[in-house]
């Protein structure tokens, strides 16, 4: 097997990860991801494979770390209210409009949210300040 | 130098997150602005290269923290307050760092641009957050405020931060680079130049350097710079994801997208640039042998191989000296970037006024 035939196999699985719920075969999927990157003859190409399963469990990591640090839904909103604000479609002032409103909303949003987690609500308004003034063409 | 009061930890601010990061230096400007008290900003850095704080959120418990300068046993949402002020202020102080003949504000056209937006503020939260306690260090704080290393301040960015910890540990396995050294080599670059960093990166631990002519190396970085900025797009979707756990994942999946994009990229680089000659192939095979282990926390397992034959891996992929920040850290190197035993031009510290 080569890499290219292994990516068909590896695609699928990356495929689902960004799925709420996980397969119930995505152990199985994975172990059978390594047995094949077992048979990959070339070492460049089984070096990638075996890279792709890491990546994989990589990710699935990364969606672990909520249950490890739990949050309450004030931040899950404010979070969300961060990724809306920094859509880059339409107009600078379009944009610099909606940077303006997800500070008002993120920082509303805060003020519900327990005390241990509103620095870091508010935290993220600073990335929405320095984008809509570097949209401002006169912010320098 | 130790701070003692808030007049002496503004002044020594950026000259700290230089020191911690071995940034070449901060672009801050020396000047403290005020963020807009009607607005709940902590803080942040202005294209001017002003940094701003808040007066309310992070100056006042900043000036509470000398005035009580080492009282003990304070209690822990106190603790909290000096902490998650002072996590700002590695924050800000880290966008500010910039590279050699840079600055900040260079990459202001940059930072309007989704992934090299998220891949900034991903990459300045992982650096100033697992960096926290030796710019606490830095500063002698924890002689100000004891218990304030170990007080709870929690980290921001949540829908960036799994994006960067996977683009770098994926740029970790490929150059065998340790990842927190891969996130300093990002966060002491401005927002425009992130992902060139991280181009030529997976480039110098490619045998790319072997195969490619010297005059044809800035566009083949290009072509994996290139490569790598769509998949961190994806996190333009997050806004619509109301499960947590899910949207960890998808910017997880998101920054190893963008890596797996320039890994592939090399690829197909050295493809085009030709095969390797003979005995390169041997001894490429044998370094591939020696670095595949389980699939597990890979970086780590890499870190197996002694530092003689990484070299000799290195040298016999890349056709060139390894880059002395790839080689092994000893014991009294680890987790510091202190200048002191630095001797790379990137290390030495400067603040630019």
């Amino acid at each position: 097997m080569d890499y290219e035939q292994f990516k068909v196999e590896s695609d699928k699985v990356f495929a689902v990860l960004g799925d709420k719920d996980l397969p119930v075969t995505l152990a199985d999927d994975i172990a059978r991801l390594k047995d094949l990157a077992a048979t990959v003859e070339d070492p460049q190409d089984r070096w990638d494979a075996e890279g792709d399963i890491v990546s994989i469990e990589g990710i699935l990591q990364a969606g672990e770390g909520a249950d490890e640090e739990p949050w309450s839904d004030a931040m899950n909103q404010a979070v969300q209210a961060h990724a809306r604000a920094t859509d880059d479609s339409g107009t600078p002032a379009e944009r610099i409009a909606r940077a303006r409103a997800g500070i008002t909303a993120i920082s509303r949003i805060a003020d519900t949210a327990p005390a241990n987690e509103q620095a870091a609500i508010v935290e993220m308004n600073e990335s929405l300040l320095m984008l809509a003034e570097a949209l401002e063409p006169d912010a320098r | 130098m130790k701070a003692t009061s808030y007049q002496e930890l503004m002044a020594e601010q950026a000259r700290a997150a230089v020191r911690v990061s071995g940034a070449h230096h901060s672009s801050w400007n020396g000047r403290v602005g005020a963020t807009d008290p009607k607005e709940k900003i902590r803080g942040s850095v202005s294209w001017d290269h002003t940094i701003n704080y808040s007066d309310r959120l992070v100056a006042a418990p900043l000036k509470d923290m000398f005035e009580n300068a080492r009282v003990y046993n304070q209690d822990a949402d106190t603790l909290r307050s000096y902490r998650e002020a002072i996590k700002t202020v590695h924050h800000e102080n880290t966008h500010a760092l910039a590279a050699e003949g840079t600055e900040h504000a260079d990459g202001k056209a940059a930072y309007q641009r989704l992934p090299e937006k998220a891949l900034e503020e991903g990459i300045t939260e992982v650096h100033s957050y697992d960096n926290l306690n030796e710019y606490i260090d830095e500063l002698g704080l924890e002689e100000i405020a004891p218990g304030i290393k170990s007080a709870e301040a929690r980290g921001s960015y949540d829908h960036y931060t799994p994006a960067a910890r996977r683009f770098t540990e994926g740029i970790s396995r490929e150059t065998g680079v340790e990842t927190s050294e891969v996130v300093r080599r990002l966060a002491v670059v401005n927002p425009e130049q992130k992902f060139r960093a991280a181009a030529e990166m997976l480039y110098e631990g490619s045998d790319l350097p072997g195969k490619v002519p010297a005059q044809e190396r800035g566009a083949a970085v290009q072509r994996i710079e290139t490569a790598m900025k769509p998949p961190m797009a994806g996190l333009k979707a997050l806004g619509e994801e109301p499960d947590r756990n899910t949207r960890r994942r998808e910017s997880a999946r998101a920054g190893d997208g963008a890596f797996r994009a320039g890994r592939a990229e090399v690829r197909a680089l050295s493809k085009e640039w030709g095969q390797p000659a003979p005995e390169t192939r041997v001894e490429r095979a044998v370094a591939a042998e020696q670095q595949a282990g389980p699939q597990t926390a890979d970086s780590a397992k890499q870190q197996e191989l002694p530092a003689d034959l990484a070299t000799a891996v290195h040298a016999s992929r890349s056709g060139s000296e390894p880059l002395t920040s790839a080689s092994r850290l000893g014991e009294d190197q680890m987790g510091s970037r202190r200048s002191g035993s630095q001797s790379t031009p990137e290390r030495t510290p400067e603040i630019q006024r």
